[in-house]
């Protein structure tokens, strides 16, 4: 009687475990692509980092791997540096890097206008890659601009996420942009940026500015650091360098035709060799305008 | 949007894999870690090393990944590309070659003028220094991708970044019982052999690339008013009258640019965010006097009050009572009558409502006359005079008239551009060339480009080799759809080329 009663109890339980699973299952309709509340269906900009790139790495496509370059600007002065030796260097106003598509990676700015003395943590997450054509993956990074407006809030205790997209051709917006006057979608509060960035085009990448700084315990600062991920530097070469007058080099257009000259490869290889270069790429010219 | 789809269902997947799908926060690792079911992609400093013996070094586990410290003897050197990481024979011995036939050629690109995926690469001494540039974050892209430890092989910088794709055509160059089989040509720039993977099926986003000619649906056709309908933005169209007095359409090639545009969405939230008062919060400057020091001069006033209303009671204090006659009619009758029934003599009744023996004779008579009367018959007579129908064929052949028309001419156009990607900011020259390639002249050639929302034509700068009226007009795009009106006939073999300049927003 009791063995019974026990498979009665199970199998009350199997139907109602049955009944709340199939209870859900409009949810997990794939074909419902965005919700009717305006919000994402799976994944928003709201989320911590790291869960969007692990998505990206486990959806279509290989891009595990592959270091996204990518191009950090901001206002001018402003430096930005990514981790080396545990630490950060002085940084540059350019920063170009090859970063891992699905890694999050904290880099540090300085030297803020009219804030002296103040640094942030940004986290930049790269969540989706570029594919240009052979030889143009670095002389076309994803371009990423932090304004004052950004730096500011950060400093303010505002938390600031600018969700980086690709923008669609078809539907770009008919104006110049250059990094200066690269004005960002502002979106209020109860709207998801992820959603905003996938209307509009192929999110790419995603910086989260707060005002976190990093911890005095040693312990906790793989955590900080995302597990310092690997990143390739990209460098710019000075073009006085090469066998070309400073004043020819800057009229020659910059075409994928042009060979290395040999000065310039040879450093090069030096580079490698002697181990003193921490860069591996060279080009001919800076990659933004 | 497709990308984020997948995207999303690559998410879902991976959520279902792994068996628990909203489980996740509470069991996550440390912010470094959080969602990372990937062994590829957990910290450095929560996993074993990635290289192990021989491979990572022994700077791959610990801090500054992207320093010197970083590679190690054997992944590279420091910084990802020191020492070992784009030598020329970095890779090969250590990660063995790949099988050639499971390596699949990237696919094209989209067509455009001076661009050929599978064609060519140009070799070490002749790479360009921004393929050098390039080559070497794709280098780096190796050595982290094919690590044995991993488990998986994932190189996929290679591709894009202008690696020699190694065809199952290419004949081994030279064996020996050292290195085995070498291939010809087999990594340009020195770069080590990418692993034998399946390349990644999404090589190419169009989003990526701006693209302009051809002929969108709906497609281009001429109205009456010589006015064009089905004109999209990049539509790049030729239409002509030939001497038979047809109107024809010719769509250009598509040119593309790789021209990738970043924008960003912002959102600003935290402790203080919603605290911007939307209305003023306080009030400094006070509303009206609060006190009248001037004393105000003394007014006369006069208030005349009249009577508003007054209810006054008033009872009858006298009565009049008048009685007025009542008028009477006086009706005479008579006073006496006599020998009524005397006007009733003359009165006869006749009953007719019954039929009596002998009438019956007289309506059976009366009857008969009446049918005799209703019958009115005559003769008709019908004739009819029908004859047979007869068909006469009588066909022969009258005339012929050949009329002759001339060959149609027909156009090529041809649209090209002088470069292949643009920065925002960049000119690029585009040359649209026009030539009659028919067999007679063509006549009202008009050509119209319509310029893509991301390019701006440079004032001033377009030139045509022929006469030609040019008209730019704003279009949709915010753009211009330039128009070239050839004031000359095109006739057999001529051409006729159009050059402009247009600045990539």
């Amino acid at each position: 009687m009791a063995y019974g009663n026990a498979r009665l109890l199970e199998l009350v339980c199997c139907i109602a475990a049955m009944s709340v699973m199939f209870s859900d299952a409009n949810a997990a309709d794939p074909s419902d692509y965005l919700s009717n509340t305006g919000r994402h269906r799976i994944l928003s900009g709201d989320m911590p980092p790291g869960y969007l790139g692990q998505a990206r790495l486990a959806g279509r496509g290989l891009v595990s791997g592959y270091f996204q370059p990518i191009a950090l600007t901001g206002p001018k002065g402003t430096r930005f540096a990514l981790t080396r030796n545990g630490g950060y260097d002085e940084g540059t106003e350019l920063l170009q890097a090859g970063l891992l598509v699905g890694s999050v990676y904290r880099f540090q700015v300085t030297r803020i206008p009219l804030m002296e003395g103040a640094e942030l943590y940004p986290t930049l997450e790269v969540i989706d890659r570029t594919y240009p054509p052979p030889g143009l993956a670095t002389r076309y990074p994803i371009v990423i601009n932090l304004d004052q407006e950004d730096l500011e809030s950060a400093l303010a205790g505002k938390m600031v996420t600018r969700v980086i997209y690709l923008e669609d051709p078809q539907t770009a917006v008919p104006m110049q942009q250059t990094p200066i006057t690269n004005r960002p979608v502002d979106i209020a509060e109860n709207q998801d940026a992820l959603e905003v960035a996938d209307r509009l085009g192929r999110p790419v990448a995603i910086v989260r500015i707060g005002s976190l700084a990093p911890p005095r315990t040693p312990a906790l600062m793989p955590g900080f650091f995302f597990g310092f991920p690997a990143w390739a530097p990209i460098q710019t070469m000075d073009t006085r360098s090469s066998h070309v007058p400073a004043e020819s080099a800057q009229n020659i257009p910059v075409r994928a035709t042009q060979p290395v000259p040999r000065q310039t490869q040879q450093q090069h290889l030096d580079a490698r060799s002697s181990g003193v270069a921490p860069a591996v790429t060279v080009t001919d010219q800076p990659l933004l305008k | 949007m497709q990308s984020i789809n997948n995207l999303m269902l690559g998410g879902m997947v991976a959520i279902l894999s792994t068996g628990c799908a909203f489980s996740t926060p509470k069991s996550e690792p440390p912010p470094g870690a959080i969602g990372r079911a990937n062994p590829m992609s957990q910290p450095v400093g929560q996993m074993p090393p990635w290289g192990g013996p021989g491979m990572g070094g022994p700077g791959m586990g610990g801090p500054g990944m992207g320093g010197p410290g970083m590679g190690g003897p054997g992944m590279g050197g420091p910084g990802m590309g020191g020492p070992g990481m784009g030598g020329p024979g970095m890779g090969r011995p250590g990660m063995g070659r790949p099988a050639s036939s499971m390596y699949q050629p990237q696919h094209g690109y989209p067509p455009q003028a001076g661009y050929s995926p599978g064609g060519s690469y140009p070799t070490s001494q002749a790479m360009p220094n921004r393929q050098a540039f390039a080559h070497a974050v794709a280098q780096a892209s190796y050595s982290s991708a094919s690590r044995p430890q991993l488990g998986h092989a994932s190189w996929v910088g290679g591709v894009q970044h202008g690696a020699a794709p190694i065809t199952p055509q290419m004949a081994p160059c030279s064996c020996n019982h050292v290195a085995g089989c070498q291939r010809c040509n087999p990594s340009p720039y020195g770069y080590m052999t990418p692993m034998p993977v399946p390349l990644n099926a999404y090589g190419i986003d169009p989003q990526e690339f701006i693209c302009d000619g051809g002929d969108n649906p709906p497609h281009v056709a001429v109205r009456r008013d010589d006015s064009l309908t089905g004109l999209q933005p990049e539509d790049t169209v030729v239409h002509y009258t030939t001497a038979d007095g047809n109107i024809e359409v010719e769509a250009s090639n598509k040119v593309c640019l790789y021209a990738p545009r970043f924008l960003s969405v912002r959102k600003v939230t935290g402790a203080l965010a919603g605290g911007r008062a939307i209305g003023a919060a306080q009030f400094d400057k006070p509303l009206g006097t609060s006190r009248l020091d001037q004393p105000l001069p003394r007014l006369t006033m006069t208030d005349s009050v009249e009577l508003a209303h007054a209810d006054v009671a008033r009872r009858i204090d006298a009565m009049r009572e008048r009685v007025r006659g009542v008028p009477v009619d006086s009706v005479l009758q008579l006073e006496q009558s006599s020998d009524v029934m005397a006007a009733l003599v003359g009165l006869t009744i006749d009953q007719l409502n019954q039929l009596q023996d002998d009438e019956k004779a007289i309506v059976d008579q009366f009857s008969l006359a009446a049918v005799s009367w209703a019958l009115d018959e005559c003769v008709e007579a019908t004739i009819e005079d029908l004859r047979a129908p007869s068909l006469v064929r009588d066909e022969s052949l009258q005339g012929l008239t050949i009329y002759e028309f001339p060959e149609a001419g027909r156009l090529r156009i041809h649209k090209m551009a002088d470069r292949t990607d643009a920065q925002p900011g960049e000119i690029v020259n585009f040359a649209i060339r026009v030539e009659n390639v028919g067999d007679a002249a063509v006549d009202r050639v008009v050509l119209t480009d319509n310029l893509i929302t991301r390019l701006e034509y440079v004032e001033g700068s377009a030139t045509c080799s022929a006469g030609a009226e040019f008209l730019p007009v704003k279009n949709d795009g915010q753009s211009l759809r330039l128009q070239w009106k050839l004031t000359d006939i095109l006739r057999v073999g001529e051409s006729a080329t159009i050059r402009f300049k247009c600045k990539v927003r």
